[in-house]
């Protein structure tokens, strides 16, 4: 609301544009006025975000991409309904998890279809990809293993930084969900980790 | 206290998401209990190792390019992508029903239209074709009553009309089996008995149809051939007119020399038939290499006799320039050549054109042998072998040229036991060539029409050079100088061939010396 309201301001006081250039608010009220343009400088600012959140919640670099230009054209469809009651970054995060776990939840349904080889083939990959860090290696199938609506919070706590509020907001739950779950999720590794605290350790 | 610290509240902790009051309680509790600080180290090492294990994600230079292309493939039709077959083939239905309710005919509209569109390839650039075959009266004649008429000016092909057993109307065209043409026309004349005045009367009665007949039958350079059925009517009004000429002129005769069928022609009758034919009937019967159609096609008689009186108006512009009369050439498409044929010269000349050539063959043409008297050189010769044996001396002159283009050589010689003297007369062949070449005044004629070369067996022959641009023009004169020059070199040349031949022989010979030449 404060930035909405200063932008606001910002444009009653005709503000020289380059102040405003990099505010998404400015650049998504020019996008509706007619100046497409300006989207490019949305994608520009916020792609590396959105390809971040997309790899860490998938866990593999395959889909980043294409789920990443998905986000992106489902923003450039719905910009104009967008109302400028929260951040814009606050809608696109949201936009980027759901995305993914449309992605997970489909991938999963695939998976209960596809044959056991497949999947000792997937985790081979997996293995493989990570072969150079040992211990990287460990934790990250030791995060795959949680389910995810434990794992993506931890992640987008422990690996990109957000805060509660944020987190809440992009998986659309309650902050104390969020605590509880990122809590968890620290809670589980713990467990699954125990094997491999010596090689951890060293 | 430290009851009142869950796990959770620890996590919280670590991560800084807790408020003021509960981080101070936190804070408070980790101070007093082991067990706690503990647990949070766990914790903390819990997140260090998952910070640890973030990957870095590689750069993707042309994410936003791809996007922006994506963005353009979907900007506007993806909405309806999902629907785009339902929508497609609803709204194809209803736009058919509502076309077919308001418009019933639609479909046959669309079959009418491509049937034109066909046609109107097949109907383009139409000519006559009786045009290129120049029918003259006595053709309109036999069309009148043989029925057939000349496609072409060789007379090889015809058009004939006839009946079928039905009596049904057909054309026909064939190979003309005979090229002799009997004079139909002429003993038709003759047989009527008409004066001079009447004969020009027929004469104006059939090149009145002339154009008429001509634009009944159309071809192009499709292979389409467009015969008009009025030609039908056609041929039954000039029966009539000169039918009803003749009887007026002599009924009897008429009735005589011809078939009872053509012999009562009354006013109305013709008048009736002509009317009938001058009716304006446009619809042709095409014959294309892939289709036989009748469409109405109206062809610009007027148009095209204007276009052909301004072609003959540049064409003798063009004969002025080139001083002659191209009104006697005609052209005959042959398949690979085209044929001039100088009329004036009664076929005995000629002119194939083809990509590389034009050639005159010459009919009929003798080149006349050269009448040149050469001395007995037999008789010569055996004096010179018996005198060779004790020749002593030689002598001869070179004597001057008398007014019969003649030279008369005198050799002298002496052998051992006896001397002589030898003459021997050797023509000008120079001068006699140039008087025999004048004597052929068909040759002459020719040479002045045509610049021509000929081949090493003797024949005449145009090439580019001489006639694609020259032909038959300006530098003529030079060339025949030229060619005269080449003739007289070739004389000359000839000439000391046989000067050389005799001077060998004398020189065998045994002489008389009279002017002083010792051997």
């Amino acid at each position: 609301m404060i930035n909405e309201d200063k932008n606001m301001n910002d444009n009653s006081m005709e503000v020289p544009n380059i102040i405003n250039l990099d505010d998404d608010f400015f650049l998504i009220k020019k996008f509706n006025e007619g100046d497409e343009s300006t989207f490019r400088n949305l994608v520009h600012k916020h792609k590396d975000k959105v390809r971040n959140l997309v790899f860490i919640t998938m866990g593999n670099v395959e889909q980043v991409d294409d789920i990443s230009q998905d986000v992106f054209i489902t923003v450039y469809r719905n910009l104009k309904n967008f109302r400028f009651e929260s951040q814009f970054t606050t809608w696109l995060y949201r936009i980027t998890i759901n995305k993914c776990k449309d992605q997970l939840r489909k991938a999963k349904i695939r998976s209960i279809f596809t044959s056991i080889k497949d999947d000792e083939e997937e985790h081979v990959v997996y293995d493989k990809n990570n072969e150079p860090d040992d211990t990287s290696a460990i934790v990250q199938n030791a995060i795959a293993q949680l389910p995810d609506k434990l794992r993506i919070p931890l992640l987008l706590k422990d690996i990109e930084g957000m805060s509660y509020q944020e987190i809440a907001e992009a998986t659309n739950s309650e902050i104390g969900t969020v605590k509880s779950r990122i809590f968890r999720a620290r809670e589980g590794l713990k467990k699954i980790l125990k094997p491999f605290e010596k090689e951890l350790m060293s | 206290m430290s009851k009142m610290i869950n796990d959770e509240m620890l996590s919280a902790y670590l991560d800084n998401e807790l408020n003021e009051k509960d981080k101070l309680l936190v804070e408070e509790n980790l101070l007093t209990s082991s067990e706690l600080r503990t647990k949070l180290e766990e914790l903390k090492k819990i997140k260090f190792t998952v910070k640890e294990s973030a990957r870095s994600l590689p750069e993707s230079p042309y994410f936003e390019t791809r996007l922006e292309a994506a963005l353009k493939d979907n900007s506007k039709q993806n909405k309806l992508r999902k629907f785009a077959p339902a929508i497609g083939f609803s709204a194809l239905a209803i736009f058919l029903m509502i076309l077919f309710r308001l418009n019933p005919n639609f479909l046959n509209t669309i079959v009418e239209e491509q049937k034109t569109n066909i046609a109107g390839f097949y109907t383009e650039n139409l000519k006559p074709l009786l045009f290129a075959a120049n029918i003259d009266n006595e053709d309109i004649f036999n069309f009148a009553f043989n029925k057939q008429l000349p496609l072409d000016d060789r007379n090889n092909q015809v058009l004939l009309l006839g009946y079928d057993p039905k009596g049904v109307e057909y054309f026909e065209i064939k190979q003309a089996g005979n090229l002799e043409q009997p004079n139909n026309l002429d003993n038709f004349i003759r047989a009527m008995n008409f004066t001079n005045a009447e004969k020009e009367k027929v004469y104006q009665i059939l090149q009145s149809y002339a154009d008429d007949i001509q634009s009944q039958i159309l071809v192009n350079d499709r292979n389409t051939v467009a015969i008009n059925p009025n030609l039908w009517n056609y041929n039954q009004a000039i029966v009539a007119d000169i039918c009803k000429f003749a009887a007026q002129v002599n009924k009897p005769v008429l009735q005589k020399i011809m078939p009872a069928a053509y012999t009562y022609y009354s006013d109305p009758q013709v008048i009736k038939a002509i009317n009938k034919a001058k009716e304006d009937n446009n619809e042709y019967i095409f014959f294309t290499p892939d289709t036989v159609f009748s469409e109405k096609f109206y062809f610009d008689k007027e148009k095209f006799k204007e276009d052909m009186k301004q072609m003959k108006k540049d064409m003798s512009k063009n004969m002025e320039e080139l001083n002659i009369n191209l009104r006697n050439m005609k052209m005959n498409l042959d398949s690979s050549r085209v044929m001039l044929k100088d009329r004036r010269h009664n076929n005995d000349i000629r002119v194939f054109i083809d990509t590389n050539s034009y050639r005159v063959e010459l009919h009929n043409f003798n080149i006349p042998d050269f009448d040149i008297e050469l001395p007995n050189m037999d008789s010569i010769n055996a004096l010179v072998e018996k005198e060779m044996k004790n020749l002593k001396s030689f002598s001869f002159v070179i004597p001057d040229m008398d007014e019969k283009g003649k030279r008369n050589f005198s050799f002298k010689y002496r052998t051992d036991d006896s001397s002589g003297e030898v003459n021997v007369v050797i023509p000008n062949i120079d001068s006699i060539v140039q008087l025999q070449m004048k004597n052929m005044p068909k040759m002459d004629s020719l040479m002045k029409h045509f610049s021509f070369r000929t081949d090493s067996s003797g024949r005449y022959y145009f090439d580019d050079d001489s006639l694609g641009i020259n032909f038959p023009g300006e530098d003529f004169k030079t060339q025949m100088k030229m060619l005269e020059k080449e003739m007289k070199k070739f004389q000359k040349e000839m000439q000391e061939l046989r000067k050389e031949l005799k001077k060998k022989e004398k020189d065998s010979q045994d002489v008389e010396v009279r002017a002083p030449l010792e051997i």
